[in-house]
């Protein structure tokens, strides 16, 4: 919210309502949560002002406590406060995550205890987040490479890289910079340190 | 009941997520609600900011499980409000049209600190707290596995530390 525009920071109260209502639907099959994690990603990129063109790309909050030329922190400001929206639908979507795993190992537990195989070790139920990524690079590889296929069919056609450089770039952040870095790195190593 | 309920209020807020700002080749320049609502009125935008970074606060509080509650007080308010006042300050700098009123009085009250040490104030806040978050939720989850018999009292709070590390992601934008 600190690298959001002050007329965005509402948008993160009806993201709430959001979240919570999909939090109390207790979800737990393996294609429902990446679905809404990508539909609500890409749906609050667009509400927040974000367009396909570069022209939208918003640097107000690019230079938040930089005081000199930094192309790392610029960058990484500009990121953050364009795709702000996607970020904290990947960390929403990891809480669900988390819930769903800690249901599913209460269940695996209770089975236990009935059959009477208790044992020592708690339970962990494996694969949740596997599962999650796989669906999302489904996703992302099909987008990518449907665009690739298309530039590089077009690829002698005289307008081609006027036409689709902005398409290259928002791909490239979405897939590379939201996709791994943010969806598998950052929130991979989130969902593995929570207890 | 209940379901229903939040399932409504979850439909209305997409509805509003939507319409919020106007973007697109076709319909760009056309009335949204940021245009005819929020910015018409500066009132309403900084109740909804308020109401926002007090929500955000809220869920820091209840997750930083960790210490003591009158410490993770502190803390949540110290993010918040510096994180406020980065806020108030960048508007006055950027658009004082949306700054005025009584904020213009409550920025002329906090301390006078340039925009860049408050955006690393902030920033700084965040990533001491987020470091002590994964911190602890890494030091429990060690300490859960080799107390494995005991795993119902102390998993309520694991569940809630589950969340802490990841809840700060929140509020870094």
């Amino acid at each position: 919210m600190t690298q959001s525009r002050v007329t965005n920071i509402p948008l993160f109260l009806l993201f709430q309502c959001q979240g919570a209502f999909l939090s109390s639907l207790g979800l737990d099959d393996p294609a429902t949560i990446p679905t809404s994690s990508l539909l609500l990603q890409y749906s609050s990129f667009f509400a927040a002002g974000g367009t396909n063109a570069i022209s939208s790309v918003d640097l107000s909050s690019a230079y938040n406590g930089v005081s000199g030329f930094n192309v790392t922190a610029v960058g990484l400001l500009t990121f953050v406060s364009n795709w702000a929206g996607p970020i904290y639908w990947t960390s929403a979507t990891n809480l669900l995550l988390l819930r769903a795993r800690a249901r599913s190992d209460a269940t695996a537990k209770a089975k236990a205890t009935e059959t009477g195989a208790e044992s020592e070790l708690g339970y962990r139920t494996r694969g949740l987040f596997a599962q999650h990524v796989a669906n999302l690079s489904l996703f992302a590889t099909c987008s990518v490479s449907f665009i690739m296929a298309a530039c590089t069919a077009l690829r002698t056609h005289l307008f081609i890289w006027t036409v689709f450089s902005p398409k290259y770039l928002y791909c490239m952040a979405w897939n590379i910079a939201q996709h791994l870095v943010v969806n598998i790195l950052l929130a991979g190593g989130l969902y593995a340190t929570a207890a | 009941m209940l379901v229903l309920l939040q399932l409504l209020i979850a439909l209305t807020a997409t509805r509003l997520v939507r319409g919020w700002n106007q973007t697109g080749q076709k319909h760009a320049g056309e009335p949204d609600i940021v245009k005819s609502f929020i910015v018409t009125a500066p009132s309403l935008l900084w109740t909804l900011v308020g109401m926002t970074y007090l929500v955000v606060g809220s869920q820091i509080h209840r997750r930083l499980v960790s210490m003591p509650s009158g410490v993770s007080f502190l803390v949540t308010a110290f993010l918040v409000l510096s994180a406020f006042a980065f806020k108030l300050a960048f508007t006055h700098e950027d658009s004082p049209e949306l700054a005025v009123g009584v904020l213009e009085q409550a920025n002329a009250l906090l301390p006078e600190i340039s925009l860049i040490n408050r955006a690393r104030l902030v920033f700084s806040g965040l990533v001491a707290t987020a470091i002590y978050a994964v911190g602890a939720s890494v030091g429990n989850r060690n300490k859960s596995h080799q107390v494995g018999k005991q795993s119902i009292l102390p998993r309520v709070e694991t569940v809630s530390r589950l969340f802490f590390s990841v809840v700060m992601v929140h509020v870094i934008f």
